[in-house]
């Protein structure tokens, strides 16, 4: 094995296929069939770490996560959003399935404590889902992020800004999203993912309740 | 062993109070409102001193005579609080004038395997609040008093007083003056020597009283005392050695506070939901924080963790030497009761996490969605408080359509953005404080393809397009 590649392995910056173990846990759907046949359990993987790019807001960045949300809402658990960039519409949650009663809203003050809230909150085991919207993670920051969901059993979204993917990160699965001339649909680049090729998913469209409201 | 008493004598209660707010080795006096020495401190003893002297030939034996005159409002206080911290470890006592404490077995056998263990246990509390202190047993409450008050002149006296030991000085005894100077013309001095004496003489000559005290003290009549009852909060606080700025210093002695509040807690049977830690520094500047919990703790543990996220963001301005803690929002312990096929989930604690996030941001940080009884978009939904009482409502203003996942807070003009219009409008009317509000939303499409919701103000000159949300 040449010296770099050896080197990269040891500090862990190189996924490994013998890591990748088919988990036989509940699963939980990207509401995309397609999208769901290329990740590693089918669906979104309880302690996984799932990156979602895109250059601003309304670029479908949340749907792929609605139904996942709806799904673990059922659960007595939170799911809390750190951080998000506006407020998150109540009734627009509940038109998907979401149980809001379930949801916590936290604005920390600084990156750092934004930061602390994300790993606190993935490793507590009070939650079911995680949403972040973090500042410049850090290599060494995310490996600590999927640690903390590993032990709470918990399932992390971080939404990142598109000019960060660049970056090199450990998480299970980036995706990186783009508008398409059709409007209502949108373009997923499942750029890394565990034990696969990259592919990208040209024309995903928004979730059902967009199809009712536009009768 | 029967039931028996201890006492607790404390007869330089006043000048100990003093001693302790100033350090250093001089001469020490409390005196009374007639300027006369009622207390003094064995340096000002070897300077001639005596209890009864007036207060000026005092100054005149010692030169460097500090004094003060007795506050029995002061002694009181330290009393009450000397009593609170003896609570913790026994649940009956009483104060006794303003310079002793009596304590009752009842009910300590279990816990302490012999009396010698409790006496140490209880003159150890005594002496760490720097209390000049003795402490003694006997198997009634005057006779305990009794022994306590004698051993002041005869510190040779034994401090267990058992049966067939009464050999105890008169002059010592509650009993009036004048009674005991009577009994010492006859050469009685000691109360064997007085219980030799016939019944019905006494009775004649000295009255009812004096053969119910008599009896008191054999355990032959009850006794009455006002017991002290454990105050419904805990209340402790700890001086510290030297002045701490850094606040992670403060963790060890806040730790020793919580630990007595853990055992303040089973003692008496309670949980608690909140506490409030008292910072002071030396000019007697504090700054309080609060720390509440969802869930009712009651362990040293729990509690000290939310301490220190909570100070771990904190920045003391100037060094502190006192730490006070509180206990508020005492409840009775209940005992967690579930079902034998209770659910796991439900089980876990899940308002440790949200006690752990208001502490190290803030209880301002954290938010539930609710609803607002309104038709217009930015109403519906809410940010509340986890510790507003504004519960809310979580059933939210229907829709045939779609609403965006995103609200901006304020809208955005649109005025200078290009924008592709994807629906027919829908039409928002109401009156809000008086006035007609008249909005129509469209799905829009922005210049960088993001699918928006704005709306069209037809009423407004000029009529204008706002951005509210994200379909994202």
């Amino acid at each position: 094995m040449n010296k770099p590649l050896e080197s990269m392995m040891q500090q862990q910056l190189v996924w490994q296929g013998k890591h990748w173990h088919p988990s036989h846990q509940a699963l939980t759907s990207t509401g995309y069939a397609q999208l769901d046949q290329q990740l590693q359990d089918q669906g979104w993987s309880n302690g996984s770490i799932n990156e979602i790019y895109s250059s601003s807001m309304g670029m479908g960045e949340m749907q792929l996560v609605l139904p996942a949300l709806a799904h673990l809402s059922e659960q007595k658990r939170w799911m809390i959003w750190i951080a998000p960039p506006a407020m998150p519409n109540a009734t627009a949650l509940q038109q998907h399935g979401i149980n809001t009663e379930r949801v916590l809203v936290v604005h920390p003050h600084n990156v750092r404590d934004q930061f602390w809230a994300i790993e606190q909150a993935l490793r507590s085991g009070s939650c079911s889902a995680v949403l972040g919207w973090p500042q410049g993670l850090s290599g060494l920051q995310l490996r600590r992020l999927k640690v903390a969901a590993q032990s709470g059993d918990c399932i992390a979204f971080l939404f990142r800004p598109e000019h960060e993917r660049s970056q090199a990160s450990c998480a299970n699965n980036r995706i990186a999203l783009q508008g398409t001339a059709n409007a209502g649909h949108f373009q997923a680049e499942l750029f890394k993912r565990d034990g696969g090729w990259p592919v990208t998913l040209d024309d995903c469209a928004y979730q059902k309740p967009w199809f009712y409201s536009t009768h | 062993m029967d039931m028996y008493w201890l006492y607790i004598d404390m007869p330089q209660l006043a000048l100990d109070i003093a001693q302790k707010q100033h350090s250093g080795n001089l001469p020490w006096v409390i005196c009374d409102q007639q300027q006369l020495v009622c207390q003094c401190n064995d340096q000002a003893r070897q300077q001639g001193i005596k209890v009864g002297q007036p207060l000026h030939l005092a100054h005149q034996l010692a030169e460097q005579l500090q004094w003060q005159e007795l506050d029995p409002a002061k002694v009181k206080e330290q009393l009450d609080a000397l009593q609170q911290a003896l609570l913790a470890h026994t649940p009956k006592l009483a104060a006794i004038d303003d310079y002793g404490i009596l304590i009752c077995s009842d009910g300590m056998e279990q816990i302490y395997t012999t009396v010698q263990q409790q006496m140490r246990t209880l003159l150890n509390l005594v002496k760490h609040q720097r209390i000049r202190a003795d402490i003694c047993m006997a198997m009634s409450g005057p006779l305990a008093i009794w022994l306590g008050k004698a051993r002041r002149t005869q510190p040779t006296l034994p401090r267990l007083l058992l049966h067939n030991r009464l050999t105890l000085p008169l002059s010592a005894s509650n009993l009036e003056a004048a009674i005991i100077k009577s009994f010492a013309a006859m050469g009685i001095e000691t109360l064997e020597q007085l219980l030799q004496l016939p019944r019905p003489e006494l009775n004649q000559r000295y009255g009812k009283t004096l053969l119910n005290y008599i009896d008191q003290c054999l355990g032959h009549q009850p006794s009455h005392y006002p017991w002290q009852q454990a105050r419904a909060q805990f209340d402790k606080s700890i001086e510290l050695n030297f002045e701490i700025s850094d606040c992670t210093r403060l963790l060890a002695p806040i730790e020793r506070l919580t630990q007595a509040l853990e055992r303040y807690l089973r003692t008496t049977q309670q949980q608690c939901q909140q506490i409030q830690l008292e910072l002071l520094d030396r000019e007697k500047h504090s700054l309080v924080l609060s720390i509440a919990s969802r869930s009712h703790q009651h362990l040293s543990s729990d509690w000290l963790t939310l301490i220190q996220l909570r100070l771990e963001t904190l920045r003391l301005t100037t060094p502190m030497l006192t730490i006070r803690l509180r206990g508020e929002q005492l409840q009775p312990l209940k005992t967690p009761t579930g079902g034998l096929w209770a659910d796991a989930s439900q089980s876990h604690d899940h308002g440790q996490l949200l006690d752990q996030l208001q502490q190290r941001l803030g209880p301002e940080s954290i938010f539930r969605l609710t609803g607002g009884d309104t038709h217009l978009p930015e109403g519906q939904t809410q940010l509340s408080s986890l510790q507003s009482d504004n519960t809310g409502s979580s059933h939210f203003q229907g829709s045939c359509r779609t609403r965006p996942i995103w609200l901006l807070e304020p809208p955005q003009s649109l005025a200078q953005e290009p924008f592709e219009i994807l629906d027919s409008p829908e039409l928002i009317e109401l009156y809000q404080e008086g006035k007609r509000v008249v909005r129509c939303y469209q799905k829009l499409r922005l210049r960088n393809g993001a699918l928006a919701w704005g709306f069209y103000t037809p009423l407004s000159t000029p009529p204008q397009w706002w951005l509210h949300g994200y379909f994202s």
